[in-house]
């Protein structure tokens, strides 16, 4: 061993793992460095155990043991690399005769198991080593003997062999299948279970032959494996493994449901099972049950049919458990689980194909069928019609109630058994359907019969009374029961064409279509009945018969054509009435509702199933009337109800909703262009364009946006729009009342979003088709702007919003002087606020992507000279159309103007700060000026501007909070500050650095203040505070302490400021449980407790003194020695917090007075 | 109390009442102090005796509070689970020293037992309303310790 070469490498790993005494975190490093080697070559296994010679012979039963050991973790681990042929060979002959070795079992069953692990492409020992290690594994192993890790790996090692080597076991078939027996027996781990069940469950289907090895321990097996059920087990605290009862349970379930052999004791022993009283044994077999005879087969279920058959009856009706029907507490998971038990039993009758009519005898089927549980389903429904018709009221006494509650129980238990029968297979729902539905018609067709009796009349017209039917409890669960079987034939029909591809035989439908003109007149007579009787019964049981009705009548109609359980002339007839109802739309809101989704659920399984049918074909001709009706104006159905049930409909296709768009667009546009010249507000065309505008903007618009519509309609949309209002008579005659500010709104949202989901190509056009117009129309004067200019400044700066930042906009520097000057224009006051935000936009998407925007003579403007043009205002005089500023203005209009300009300075410095522009300081520096009130801040340029915004002493407050609230404006995060999703560029973190670049001038100017002028600054300070964050604030707490402390004195000052306090109360909180927050509040700990003591007394607003008892409680959390002195002064003052007259802040003092009333203890 | 055996040893346990959310109000109208009220104070106090609250027992009931907010007046009638109940005058008096600490101070206090359910009534309702023996009591620092287990607030 010394002599070779390698020795001082890698003897010294192998040395380590044999060595006993050495940590095992050692040994497996040395086991680790000799794979390693191996894996790169540089020592081969053949070389190994010739090395390791002395290790594997020695006397040593321990050293030999890690030998081999060794050799076997090694396998394990290369169980991915390929070896050839003759290695697998010498090492399977090794390990095969390594298992007689007591002492070394544990390592040749690792080795064996990798040897048999092994894929096909890195090499697998051959079926004569296999044979071999089985051989000597069955002789020598006894498994029960082991301990759990190894019979672990035994049990794999037989696992693997099922699985690969099934000649191997044929050929010591009999040996094994007595180890097999012995390896089960008493087993108590749950691994070793999982694999010994699903041992059991191959070897059973290796091996069917009754007669064969299996076949011949069978019942002996059966009897090893009954032991285990049900399976109880609570998976331990700290269990690794993750084994739960279920996975147990469904093992032992596949391993019984492996062969029928076991059929003949497992049915009888479930059976017996399902009376016990333990519920998981219930569920457990009825779940074993169902599973177990649907793999058995129909023969099995035909020897066993009737004692399941009445097991099942057992669990599934309550009426037969005297004692428990009375008490309401049905065990529903036992009942769900009793009827998949009887469908997956029932989807092995396979039934006559020729003949469906005749049963097998004494089938499951023929059991269920004939069962008198059915009859009585009858007897409750005609007993209850006989007593309506006799007007004998069933809920006057109480025994009555429970009659009816019997009754309802009866009706629903056998629907629900009804349903899952006719989903289960083609002969029972043939059988099903068959049996119920002549039966039930008979009681229920006196109630159908609608108007007229005369047959060739019965399918004109739409019914206007449906006699007799009073819609109640009974009734609608009847009908509910129906429409439940008729669902449970569709999911067949689904299952069926899964199965098949398509359907070729169908003949189990028949009956359905037999009684198909029952089926559709009850639900369509049921619901009339809900339309006549509405004003006498209540809106509940109402609602449910329209459910019931509409639901019925959707089932039935949207059966896939092949199919199809209706004529053609019913479902002509199903048509009408379902148009009819969504035409009148009458007061019944759900019930119209109801219907145009169960429209629409026809068309679309039409289309599910591939095939153009009726139902499309109608609701195109229910869209074309629909659009008719919007065209034509008629009273009886209000528009934006068109508009819905449109939108409802046109989801199937983006065909139709193109052309009901591209239909609607037109109306809109004919109705726009009327809309100016007509001055009276009678005329249709006026009545019409609000909910038109309204429908398309909320129904019809997100419709389109859901299925990726034609950007030519959209982009059409707009133009044709923009076209309209460019042709604007001069002088409009629109008077400015809300109807009509509404209108323009809504046009306004709908050039928005087309212009938003148009592409760039569309965009960059729209632009060089509006942007020279627009110049042009805005060129005169600002001072008395028409109707006509408001909706192009309003329509022009939707669209500019809507912009991608990509898109080059010509004259960039005219249209944001227009714009600029249209935002603050007092003649367009219902436009100002979009054409501020079209200016933030603008800044926004400003040269982003290296686009440069040009002005008017090519020279590129930048972001900086843009925000000049901003800062200079000189667009305030286009606004006012002259040069003499605010003098010659009355004093209310020119405060507007200013306010105006500061709107619009908000919205600019919002949108520079969101794409973190630099440039949005100018704009605060401004706002913080007229918010101070002095004009320390500002430069040259912006001079012209704040001359123009300087406040006389009346306008003082007004413009100095307007100002702050705008300064709140640009630190709001985006979603909360109402502005839309435009394509904005959006930097991250914009927020917080804006705040953070907001505090040093803000210092700056409380410094340089009198008293009386901070209360606005810290106005403002809230404003900004308010949405940032509270890590940022926790980062800055040291800087923004000082500013909170003294704006909770400032601000309580006036009930205005009540919200801004308390968005600051939450900020000190928040630094008051941060550790750095309250290791500066325990250092001002006197000025902290003196304001939260002024504030619990706030008269305004309960937020700020729950809030502020809150921050006191928390106080108590900093070092006791600081707060302890405090400790009488604020009980003290909690005294009058008891008494407050809102009980949550009371609640809160006493939560605080315990707090601090602790602090002695 | 301790060492020796339990006054009663086997109390019969209630579930306790689920918690009322009361409805906010967000106008200004004030919102007087009523039964509900003081009975979410008193309801979590622990028995000295065993590690249920009050409520669980049945010691106080919402039913049997008082209160009269314009007067300023509160009483809580509670009822001892055993007639001859040493620890009724510790409940009375953890009672009192709790709605003490959450009440406004112009509250006047009155703490009874239940009629008929204690063997010497008259002398317990003595005892707690005495504002002397009150102090007393307080004053010794086994049963203020006492008192302030039960009322440290718990789960139960």
């Amino acid at each position: 061993m010394d002599g070779t070469p390698l020795s001082s490498s890698w003897l010294v790993h192998l040395r380590a793992y044999v060595n006993t005494d050495l940590p095992s975190s050692h040994q497996i490093e040395g086991r680790d460095a000799i794979a390693e080697l191996i894996s790169k070559n540089a020592l081969s296994l053949p070389r190994l155990v010739s090395e390791m010679g002395d290790i594997l012979t020695s006397t040593d039963a321990v050293m030999r043991a890690r030998g081999i050991l060794l050799l076997g973790e090694l396998w394990m681990h290369f169980v991915a690399k390929p070896f050839d042929a003759t290695i697998l060979h010498h090492f399977a002959a090794f390990f095969a005769a390594r298992l007689e070795d007591w002492h070394s079992l544990h390592g040749a069953l690792i080795g064996s198991l990798a040897l048999l692990k092994r894929e096909k492409h890195v090499g697998v020992v051959d079926n004569d080593d296999a044979k071999a290690l089985l051989k000597s594994a069955l002789e020598n192993v006894e498994v029960q003997a082991l301990v759990q890790e190894d019979r672990m790996f035994c049990l794999e090692f037989f696992e693997c062999l099922l699985v690969g080597y099934p000649e191997a076991i044929s050929s010591h078939g009999t040996l094994f299948v007595e180890r097999l027996c012995g390896i089960i027996d008493g087993e108590k781990d749950p691994r070793c279970l999982l694999l010994g069940f699903h041992i059991v469950e191959l070897a059973a289907q290796i091996f069917p032959d009754p007669a064969g090895y299996i076949g011949s321990v069978i019942e002996d097996l059966f009897d090893l494996l009954s032991c285990y059920f049900p399976i109880s087990f609570t998976p331990p605290p700290d269990d690794n493994w993750g084994i739960t009862r279920e996975d147990l349970s469904v093992a032992l379930m596949h391993c019984l449901g492996a062969t029928n052999l076991f059929a003949e004791f497992s049915i009888p022993f479930l059976l017996d099972k399902l009376s016990s009283s333990l519920k998981n044994a219930k569920l457990d077999s009825l779940k074993f049950l169902g599973f177990c005879v649907s793999r058995y087969g129909a023969e099995e279920l035909r020897n066993h049919s009737t004692a399941i058959w009445m097991a099942l009856k057992q669990e599934l009706f309550s009426s037969y458990k005297v004692e428990e029907a009375i008490s309401k507490e049905r065990d529903n998971q036992t009942f769900h689980e009793a009827l998949n038990c009887l469908q997956a039993c029932l989807k092995l009758q396979a039934g006559n194909k020729d003949d469906m009519l005749s049963l097998e005898r004494n089938s499951l089927l023929e059991l269920v069928v004939e069962d008198p549980f059915i009859n009585d389903f009858f007897d409750c429904i005609s007993g209850h019609l006989i007593q309506t018709s006799a007007r004998v009221t069933v809920c006057s006494t109480g025994n009555g109630d429970i009659a009816l509650e019997r009754a309802l129980t009866t009706i629903k238990e056998t629907g629900l058994i009804l349903t899952m029968a006719a989903k289960a297979s083609p002969a029972s729902c043939f059988a099903v359907t068959h049996r119920i539905f002549p039966n039930l018609f008979n009681l229920l067709r006196p109630g159908i019969c609608i108007k007229g009796s005369d047959d060739e009349k019965k399918f004109e017209g739409i019914p206007v009374k449906s006699s007799l039917w009073f819609p109640d409890d009974v009734l609608l669960t009847v009908l509910e029961v129906i429409r439940l079987i008729i669902e449970g034939v569709k999911g067949l029909a689904d299952s069926v064409l899964k199965l098949q591809g398509t359907y070729s035989d169908v003949k189990w439908i028949g009956p359905l279509q037999l009684n198909s003109e029952d089926l559709l007149m009850s639900f369509i007579a049921i619901t009339v009945s809900g339309l006549q009787n509405r004003m006498d019964i209540d809106a509940i049981l109402i609602d449910r018969t329209w459910n019931v009705g509409v639901a019925g009548l959707q089932a039935v109609g949207s059966f896939p054509p092949q199919l199809s359980i209706l004529s053609r002339v019913q479902y002509d007839y199903l048509f009408s009435f379902l148009k009819y109802i969504t035409l009148s739309k009458s007061e019944a809101t759900s019930l119209w509702n109801r219907t145009v989704d169960a429209i629409r659920v026809i068309c679309t399984a039409e289309e599910h199933f591939s095939c153009q049918g009726l139902g499309s074909m109608f609701r195109d001709s229910l869209i074309a009337s629909l659009l008719k009706e919007v065209d034509n104006y008629s009273e009886s159905l209000p528009v934006l109800c068109s508009l819905k049930a449109l939108s409802v409909l046109c989801t199937g296709g983006a065909e139709i909703l193109t052309n009901s768009t591209r239909k609607l667009t037109e109306l809109l546009c004919e109705d726009l262009k009327k809309f100016v010249r007509i001055a009276s507000e009678e005329d249709n065309t006026v009545k019409r364009i609000l909910p038109l505008s309204q429908g398309l903007l909320d129904y019809i618009l997100p419709c389109c946006m859901k299925v990726d519509m034609d950007v030519e309609v959209l982009l059409g949309l707009a133009v044709n729009l923009w076209h309209i209002v460019e042709n604007f008579p001069e002088d409009g005659l629109l008077k400015d009342s809300r109807d009509n500010i509404q209108v323009l709104q809504n046009c306004l949202g709908i050039v928005q979003i087309c212009v938003f989901h148009c592409d760039a190509p569309s965009q960059r056009y729209l632009m060089l088709e509006i942007v020279g117009p627009f110049v042009e129309a805005t060129s005169h004067i600002f001072g008395s702007l028409g109707l006509k200019d408001i909706w192009l400044i309003g329509f022009f700066s939707s669209m500019i919003i809507s912009l991608r930042p990509s898109i080059h906009i010509p004259r960039a520097e005219c249209v944001l002087h227009r714009l600029c000057a249209g935002a603050v224009s007092l003649s367009c006051g219902s436009v100002n606020l979009i054409a501020s935000e079209a200016v933030g936009c603008l800044v926004n998407k400003w040269q982003s992507n290296g686009v440069e925007m040009q002005v008017s003579n090519g020279i590129s403007l930048s972001i900086a000279e843009a925000l000049d043009l901003i800062i200079k205002g000189e667009w305030v005089s286009t606004a006012l159309c002259n040069q003499t500023g605010t003098a010659c203005l009355e004093p209310e209009k020119a405060l507007v103007l200013k306010m105006g300009c500061i709107k619009l300075l908000g919205y600019a410095g919002k949108g520079l700060a969101i794409r973190g522009h630099i440039g949005v300081s100018d704009i605060a520096m401004l706002l913080l000026s007229l918010v101070h009130c002095k004009k320390i801040l500002v430069d040259a340029k912006q001079k012209n501007l704040l001359q123009f915004l300087w406040p006389n002493d009346e306008e003082r407050l007004s413009i100095a909070s307007a100002a702050a609230d705008a300064l709140g404006f640009i630190a709001k995060d985006l979603g909360s500050s109402g502005w839309r999703q435009s394509h904005l560029v959006i930097k991250p973190l914009h927020q917080q650095r804006f705040f953070v670049s907001m505090l040093a001038p803000l210092e700056l100017v409380l410094k340089e203040s009198e008293e009386q002028e901070r209360i606005i600054l810290y106005y403002a300070f809230a404003n900004l505070i308010s949405s940032i964050p509270a890590n940022v604030i926790l980062m800055e707490s040291k800087r923004v302490f000082p500013f909170v402390l003294e704006s909770l004195s400032a601000l309580s000052s006036a009930e205005m400021f009540s919200t801004s306090l308390s968005s600051v109360l939450l900020v000190l909180s928040a630094i008051l449980v941060d550790k750095n927050g309250a290791e500066l509040a325990s250092r001002h700990l006197s000025a902290v407790v003196g304001r939260l003591q002024s504030l619990i007394q706030y008269q305004y607003s309960v937020t700020v003194r729950e809030t502020s008892l809150l921050c006191l409680g928390t106080l108590v959390a900093l070092p006791y020695a600081r707060v302890f002195p405090f400790r009488t002064q604020v009980l003290k003052s909690l005294t009058n917090a008891l008494d407050d007259p809102k009980r949550s802040v009371r609640k809160e003092a006493v939560r605080c007075r315990r707090a601090w009333e602790l602090l002695t203890r | 109390m301790n060492g020796s055996a339990l006054i009663n040893a086997n109390p019969v346990v209630h579930e306790r009442k689920e918690r009322v959310t009361r409805r906010e109000v967000h106008d200004s109208s004030a919102e007087p102090i009523d039964a509900l009220e003081v009975f979410d104070h008193v309801r979590d106090i622990k028995d000295p005796e065993h590690p249920y609250s009050l409520e669980q027992l049945k010691v106080v009931t919402e039913e049997a509070i008082t209160v009269d907010d314009k007067k300023s007046h509160v009483m809580v009638v509670f009822t001892p689970t055993v007639q001859h109940c040493s620890m009724a005058t510790v409940i009375g008096l953890c009672i009192r020293v709790q709605l003490m600490r959450c009440l406004p101070p112009r509250f006047k206090i009155d703490i009874k037992v239940a009629p008929g359910s204690h063997a010497s009534e008259t002398a317990v309702n003595k005892q707690l309303n005495d504002k002397e023996r009150i102090a007393a009591a307080l004053e010794n620092p086994n049963l203020s310790e006492l008192v302030e287990d039960c009322l440290a607030p718990a789960s139960y």
